[in-house]
């Protein structure tokens, strides 16, 4: 299968910090690509450079076959790269419905003029409904996003991302914070992303349990470089890995 | 299909009817020659106070440039109609056209800058402004401003008294709020919000945070403008002095006193701004301090304005008497049946 989303020798430092030296990472369409690695190693930082949040300071990004390296944020957003975040970010002042319209005009781009003078779109609503019972809550969709618990938010982020026909979607620590009934229902949504729906999924998560299951390939991250990328059983064997994870024995 | 017909329209229609009836009908009636004058000046301003519902409530800016693009405006329509002689409405799309245009390259500019470096900006904006509108005089009168200004006429109707007036200003003045009010329902209208709410989950919903702002920044010109041409229809007469910081101020007060989110709050507090020094007129010298300390507890108490606080009650008695529909999204919507 082709390469959907493609890193070469990407580089990014803060002053004298390296939160990424050479990093080459590729993802597939229907592929849940798991980023692991202790804390600091990189991970956001890095999907803030797929994102675009914050531009790399050498090497390329491609995506779908476009070099992407230059692109703003909200242009790789509308060609398909979705994410969510540790902390979800929603308008916390505009109620649920509005949220999600926003990810519907992602999905279904419209020219303002044309926007102005037609009706609510309310096509989105069925596909909003289905995956927010996979999600396994409910609201009513004029409710305030204040009236959402924390794991809710976190769970309604994936859905948006969803709702934006997304070709990528980089999922930032969705377990974190999360019951274990929230977290079995963050996987099931990122299974019917990947494996129903085609997109790929990058993984950043510290609950090894969650990654070892779901994911397809593996990338670890130690001090913003790769230290090994394989399948989870392949990972977990590494013994650089278990040494950024457990520390190095001492000789004696 | 059948069409379905909510309580929530119906109540929303009947008050605003109401309120038409009384705007167009009673109003004029019983107010006095002086009362429409002052009324005329409030729904002027009202326009050029809804372009700060756009920036400060929809976007979330402040700025303090609405005065300096109503002068821009204002100017316009004194030199069309005075030098070229043109109709009213030519006048007035004119005045509307020169201020976007204008707060399309100042807003080019400004807008690289965020938050308080903006806000900052746009007062520089208005001080420039004002010099130039005293100085140019080719094209501003100079200090001694321009008179002789035509008064409304469409279609060969012309309005001579303030009543007359009043019903041009009016319409006007409606047709902007449904505008805004329609604004926030569309993608610039939401993308405005995300931009206002989070800056980062804007552009991960694939908006364009820079051209957001300037499209705001433009269409609140635009109304500010217009509000310019109105001005120098209604009172025949533009000087600078018209335009200054001060004046400025007012309208962020205005809009912010009467709930900045809203049409409705901001045609409250434009009225109540407009209106207080008339009531507060037995005062005599204490009025400013009064003023003065009403404005500060209101904010203080009232931090969404008077709009805040009636959507506060509003939806209080919608759910006491579960008024209105629900979409129910998710599980629970099966629980209820």
């Amino acid at each position: 299968m082709e390469n959907l989303l493609e890193l070469k020798k990407v580089n990014k430092r803060f002053g004298g910090v390296i939160t990424a030296l050479d990093v080459d990472m590729t993802v597939k369409a229907g592929e849940i690509h798991g980023l692991i690695g202790p804390n600091g190693a990189g991970k956001t930082t890095l999907l803030n450079l797929i994102s675009g949040i914050t531009p790399v300071d050498s090497g390329s990004i491609s995506f779908a076959g476009e070099d992407i390296t230059e692109y703003p944020a909200h242009k790789r957003a509308r060609m398909g790269i979705a994410r969510t975040f540790q902390q979800p970010r929603f308008l916390e002042r505009s109620d649920i419905e509005e949220n999600m319209l926003l990810s519907n005009d992602v999905a279904k781009p419209m020219h303002f003029f044309r926007s102005f003078f037609s009706k609510k779109d309310n096509s989105y609503i069925q596909e909003l409904d289905e995956l927010t019972r996979v999600a396994g809550f409910g609201f009513g969709l004029q409710d305030d996003m204040s009236s959402l618990t924390y794991g809710q938010k976190k769970l309604l982020e994936i859905v948006r991302s969803m709702l934006t026909h997304p070709k990528v979607i980089l999922v930032d620590e969705p377990a974190a914070g999360l019951n274990s009934v929230e977290i079995e229902n963050a996987v099931k949504l990122l299974q019917i992303a990947a494996k129903e729906r085609g997109i790929g999924i990058v993984l950043i998560e510290h609950a090894m349990d969650m990654i070892m299951n779901v994911c397809d390939n593996i990338t670890v991250l130690n001090f913003g470089q790769v230290i090994a990328c394989g399948v989870p059983d392949e990972v977990s064997a590494n013994e650089e890995v278990i040494a950024a994870y457990l520390g190095r024995e001492k000789n004696a | 299909m059948k069409k379905k017909i909510n309580t929530n329209t119906l109540i929303l229609g009947g008050v605003s009817l109401v309120a038409l009836l009384v705007m167009y009908l009673v109003v004029p009636s019983v107010s006095s020659v002086y009362m429409m004058t002052v009324l005329n000046g409030a729904i002027i301003f009202y326009v050029a106070c809804l372009g700060i519902t756009v920036m400060l409530g929809m976007g979330g800016m402040v700025s303090f440039a609405a005065i300096s693009f109503m002068g821009i405006g204002a100017y316009a329509s004194a030199n069309l109609s005075l030098k070229l002689g043109v109709p009213t409405i030519v006048s007035m799309l004119g005045a509307i056209l020169v201020s976007m245009l204008a707060a399309l390259i100042i807003g080019a500019v400004l807008l690289r800058l965020s938050g308080t470096f903006f806000t900052f900006s746009t007062v520089a904006l208005v001080q420039i402004s004002y010099s130039i509108f005293t100085n140019w005089k080719e094209v501003t009168g100079g200090p001694d401003g321009m008179g002789g200004i035509s008064t409304f006429e469409f279609f060969g109707v012309k309005a001579v008294k303030p009543n007359e007036n009043y019903m041009v200003l009016l319409t006007v003045g409606i047709l902007c709020a449904l505008f805004v009010l329609r604004l926030k329902k569309t993608n610039l209208g939401r993308a405005l919000s995300s931009v206002r709410d989070n800056e980062i989950a804007a552009k991960i919903m694939g908006v364009n945070v820079y051209r957001t702002k300037l499209a705001a920044f433009v269409i609140a010109a635009a109304l500010a403008g217009l509000a310019g041409s109105l001005m120098v229809h209604n009172h025949h007469f533009v000087a600078a002095t018209s335009f200054t910081f001060d004046q400025s101020t007012t309208f962020v007060i205005m809009a912010m006193l009467g709930g900045v989110s809203n049409p409705f709050g901001v045609f409250m507090g434009t009225v109540l701004i407009t209106m207080l020094p008339e009531w507060l007129k037995p005062l005599q010298e204490y009025i400013r301090l009064v003023y003065g300390l009403g404005v500060m507890l209101l904010m203080v108490f009232m931090p969404m304005g008077l709009w805040g606080l009636f959507t506060g009650w509003v939806k209080k008695l919608k759910a006491k008497f579960k008024i209105g529909h629900k979409v129910m999204i998710g599980i629970s919507s099966t629980k209820e049946g």
